[in-house]
């Protein structure tokens, strides 16, 4: 097995410690990555380099696929603007990240919360809403449902299910919302999105976090979207926009 | 067809009594030439066997007339069962127009039912979307104003921060002019202290004037000596003494250089002093020296002012122009804060018309409540839909049924359809069996007759009896045939009754087949419209997101972006603004630095300023306390006459219900209560009037008043005035 060594930098909570990752070649190419370009990359896409955890870890499967799908969706919906994003290849496909230091720091910490929830089984759902800046009238909500195995969790019973099928549903989500700015209505007005997290009555509410009403939306339309199924998690996604008058008549 | 000369037939050995009743022909045997002599002995004996066949045939008859009787009786009953299979055919098709009519009714009925059900249900949608709009709008309206309200309170605590800031410059701005001014009066100090140098150096000069005025006198009077001496000499000496000429043009040029010097002595001394004075008087002339020096000090001061002053005007023209700026901006900003108390006062009418509204809305009583409210709302609104969602099933289910009534009516018209066809066969059958019936009857009529004449033949002629005979085997066979068409009529009747006895089973059993499958699709339909309501609906509330509040709660992140925005543009803001602030107080400082005046100017506006904002305050202060003891006073004036009209001592408090809506509570003690305890507790809110229960009240009589006045008669001042009377009573009886 061809394996490349791969210095990287872990950050863990406000330490940094020197890492050396071995990473399988031919899971690199299988995701079409190359070693060059993961070198290239560098340590700021350290998802990339953290291929081996997440292909192993449902959880940060689940997670990593909603930071990415999240910056997919403020892409394609045009929350902020192009030139504000870089391109990095992740799941085998051209993928864009926003370069804003305060909407990296937002996800990062979104991302990190929600998998501690994830880890312990009480995250149902998270919701990605666009709203107008002006107005604050939702536009759209990008529902992520999310079933956990309660076996896995409770008792750590372990599931497999082999990266490369897990791989192409997640391509294929996140060709979907990459497409569905074809049928989604365009969105005139600036807009500013927020992102709210499903929980278990009984979870502890950060103090980071609070409450918040579920901000839906009237009468929506609704598209149905593909899932995908690590068979310890399993994400149903779904988008609900504004329902535009003159697409009735 | 009937024989007539049926061929003849050989006696039967059984010939006996048939249990049938079958005619049995009585065959003679064959003729011979011998029969004829012993025909007559025939005759003779076959008279009695004429009579036995004609017994016979006429029995033979009677059981055919009884047969042909019971098959008359058979196609009467036939038609009977026909008449009535009409009459039943008619039944089920009167019955059939009248399903007919009844769907017709009942689709007329579903229908308008599903027309005024679509109607109401679009209403209801269209209600719902306007309210879900509305509730929208309002949300929008309350966030909108919401942030207005943060906004002018942040704005209005940045003002209070500005004017701390402000107050604190004023401080340090009087600081440092008191700085200034004790730096200026020590530069007074010291100018005064130049100006005493000077003026001693300036006497010192004088001094040394009057010293050179002095000997330039000495020397203009020695030289007049001289000049005296030698014109005494000259006239002495007239002897032209040439050598002498040179010493006394040298003379000359000296007297006229003393002259000179002596005019420029005078002239300084005139210079210093407008009259030479004598040495006496040096005092006084440097009195008058001193007064010259301060009034040329004076002037050099004023000159130094008027310069000063020629700056200052200028520097005062740009103060002015940016004290004009500041005016034009206070003032716009005083408009702004007009504006912002307008608006706060527009925002403060609109909440109170929100709380107002708020009030309108049942089961809502603080803003906290109206999202609450909202979601209840929202809930209610997924139940309608639920309830449009059932309504549609049950819509589908009576389309379901009106399919069913519409295979049902399909079904009694294929059967009234088969009925008509059996009917029609039935008929055609007993037509048939009718004809057969006519044709029997037409044989047994020709029967008849052939036995008239039979009878007739007896009687006229014995030799007719082998036509008879003929005869009676022809009615014999025709009979024969007859009784075999009847068979064969009955056995066809007896079979077409137990195929339509069959087919009348198998008709219902695969009617009642057919009504069971329908059922069953009817139900599986019915199950599967379910199904798919349901789906659709758990879809719809799942994109819709909605949740359950009891296992369920939706959170986001405190420091969302919007407000690192936000927190960035105030920083951003108030940078600029310090900034800004600090520019200005180098300004301040650079001008005073330039002029003393200036600063003393700004810091006397300012001064000014802050004094007049410092009475203004302690006038309103002081308003506010004369209005304070003044209502005070009014209110303690109005206790007391209110107690000595009514008769009651009245307390007010403002008390808070656990569910938190504020209330005020009054407390009533008669002046004619005979302890302390008896007091009345009421409690307001929102111009309603309430009893509250307490130890005084739980007294049988009292209750017992309250329970008349109070909830039957709906009237508490008629309550408290039987009360006072009545303790009035037992004050003035005891």
């Amino acid at each position: 097995m061809q394996q490349k060594q791969i210095e990287r930098v872990d950050r863990v909570g406000d330490e940094e410690e020197n890492v050396v990752v071995l990473v399988d070649m031919e899971e690199l190419n299988d995701a079409g990555m190359t070693g060059e370009e993961v070198e290239e990359l560098g340590l700021d896409v350290e998802a990339n380099l953290d291929f081996e955890g997440i292909l192993t870890d449902s959880c940060g499967n689940c997670n990593f696929f909603s930071g990415y799908a999240a910056n997919s969706i403020l892409y394609n919906r045009g929350v902020y603007p192009e030139e504000s994003f870089a391109k990095v290849k992740k799941y085998g496909l051209p993928l864009l990240l926003t370069q804003d230091g305060g909407v990296k720091a937002f996800i990062a910490n979104l991302t990190a919360q929600l998998t501690e929830w994830l880890e312990s089984g009480k995250l149902q759902r998270v919701v990605l809403v666009i709203m107008s800046k002006a107005t604050s009238e939702v536009q759209e909500r990008w529902n992520f449902s999310i079933e956990t195995d309660g076996e896995v969790v409770e008792k750590g019973v372990s599931r497999e299910k082999s990266d490369k099928e897990i791989m192409r549903e997640i391509q294929a989500i996140m060709r979907q919302i990459a497409s569905s700015i074809t049928y989604l209505p365009c969105l005139d007005e600036p807009c500013v999105f927020d992102v709210l997290a499903y929980t278990d009555k009984d979870v502890a509410v950060p103090f980071t976090w609070i409450e918040s009403d579920p901000k839906l939306i009237a009468n929506p339309q609704m598209v149905k979207l593909h899932s995908f199924d690590t068979k310890i998690h399993k994400v149903d996604t779904l988008v609900s926009y504004k329902n535009v008058e003159w697409d009735e008549q | 067809m009937i024989l007539r000369t049926p061929p003849p037939r050989k006696r039967r050995a059984d010939s006996s009594p048939n249990p049938d009743r079958r005619l049995v022909i009585y065959e003679d045997p064959p003729a011979e030439p011998e029969q004829s002599h012993h025909h007559s002995e025939q005759m003779i004996c076959t008279y009695q066997c004429r009579q036995m066949v004609k017994s016979e045939f006429l029995d033979a008859l009677s059981s055919a007339e009884k047969q042909a009787h019971d098959s008359e009786s058979k196609l009467a009953s036939l038609r009977d069962e026909l008449s009535k299979a009409e009459a039943e055919r008619k039944k089920f098709r009167d019955q059939c127009f009248y399903t007919e009519q009844e769907l017709a009714a009942a689709k007329g009925r579903e229908q308008a039912l599903q027309e005024q059900l679509l109607k109401e249900v679009n209403n209801s949608q269209q209600r719902l979307k306007k309210q879900i709009h509305s509730y929208s709008e309002l949300e929008v309206k309350l966030q909108n104003e919401m942030n207005l309200r943060k906004k002018a309170e942040s704005s209005a605590a940045s003002a209070e921060e500005k004017a701390s800031l402000l107050e604190g410059k004023l401080s340090h701005v009087s600081e440092t002019r008191e700085k200034e001014t004790s730096r200026l009066q020590n530069e007074l100090v010291q100018l005064k202290r130049e100006s005493k140098f000077s003026v001693t150096r300036i006497s010192a000069d004088l001094e040394r004037m009057e010293c050179k005025a002095k000997n330039a006198e000495e020397e203009s009077a020695l030289l007049k000596e001289q000049l005296e001496e030698l014109r005494k000499q000259l006239n002495k000496v007239t002897a032209p003494i040439l050598p002498h000429v040179t010493i006394v043009f040298d003379l000359i040029i000296l007297l006229h250089q003393c002259l000179k010097e002596k005019n420029e002595a005078e002239r300084k001394l005139s210079s210093f002093a407008t009259q030479e004075l004598p040495p006496t008087e040096t005092n006084i002339l440097l009195k008058h020296l001193q007064e010259e020096l301060r009034n040329y000090e004076s002037e050099v001061r004023e000159a130094q002012k008027l310069k000063s002053s020629h700056e200052n005007t200028e520097l005062l023209k740009e103060k002015l122009l940016e004290e004009k700026g500041r005016r034009e901006r206070t003032e716009s900003e005083l408009l702004k804060v007009s504006e912002i108390q307008l608006t706060a006062k527009k925002l403060e009418d609109e909440l109170s018309a929100w709380k107002l509204m708020m009030k309108d809305i049942p089961g809502v009583a603080c803003p906290d409540d109206i999202p609450l409210k909202f979601a209840s709302l929202q809930k209610e609104v997924l139940e309608s839909m639920l309830k449009v969602g059932e309504a549609n099933s049950r819509l589908k289910q009576i389309e379901i049924a009106l399919d069913a009534a519409e295979l049902g009516k399909r079904n009694a018209v294929s059967e009234a359809a088969l009925a008509n066809e059996k009917a029609e066969l039935s008929k055609l059958e007993t037509r048939r069996i009718e004809l057969m019936l006519s044709s029997v009857t037409e044989e047994r009529d020709r029967l008849k007759n052939a036995v008239d004449e039979l009878r007739k033949i007896r009687n006229v002629e014995a030799g007719g009896e082998i036509v008879g005979g003929n005869v009676l085997q022809e009615l014999e066979s025709s009979l024969a045939k007859k009784e075999y068409h009847i068979k064969e009529l009955e056995s066809n009747l007896c079979e077409q009754k137990e195929v339509n006895n069959r087919q009348h089973s198998e008709r219902k059993l695969l009617s009642e087949r057919l009504n069971n499958e329908a059922k069953r699709i009817k139900s599986l339909e019915r199950e599967g419209d379910r199904l798919r309501s349901e789906i659709s609906l758990l879809e719809s509330k799942l994109g819709h997101g909605d949740y359950s509040s009891s296992s369920t709660k939706v959170l986001r992140m405190v420091n969302t972006l919007a407000v690192d925005n936000e927190a960035k543009q105030t920083i951003e803001a108030l940078q600029t603004e310090l900034q800004k602030t600090r520019e200005k107080l180098q300004a301040v400082e650079e001008l005073k630095k330039q002029s003393a005046d200036a600063g003393t100017l700004v810091d006397s506006y300012i001064s000014g300023k802050t004094v007049q904002l410092k009475e203004q305050i302690a006038t309103l202060e002081k308003r506010e306390a004369r209005y304070k003891t003044v209502f005070a006073d009014r209110i303690s004036v109005f206790r007391r006459a209110c107690c000595e009209l009514f008769g009651y001592k009245i307390v007010m408090d403002d008390h808070q219900r656990s569910d938190g809506i504020p209330v005020t509570r009054f407390t009533l003690q008669s002046i004619y209560a005979q302890s302390d305890d008896e007091k009345l507790q009421f409690e307001y809110e929102s111009g309603n009037t309430s009893i509250l229960a307490n130890d005084y009240t739980s007294q049988p009589e009292i209750s017992h008043q309250v329970e008349i006045f109070i909830r039957k008669l709906n009237s508490i001042p008629a309550f408290t005035a039987n009360l006072t009377v009545e303790s009035f009573n037992k004050r003035t009886l005891s």
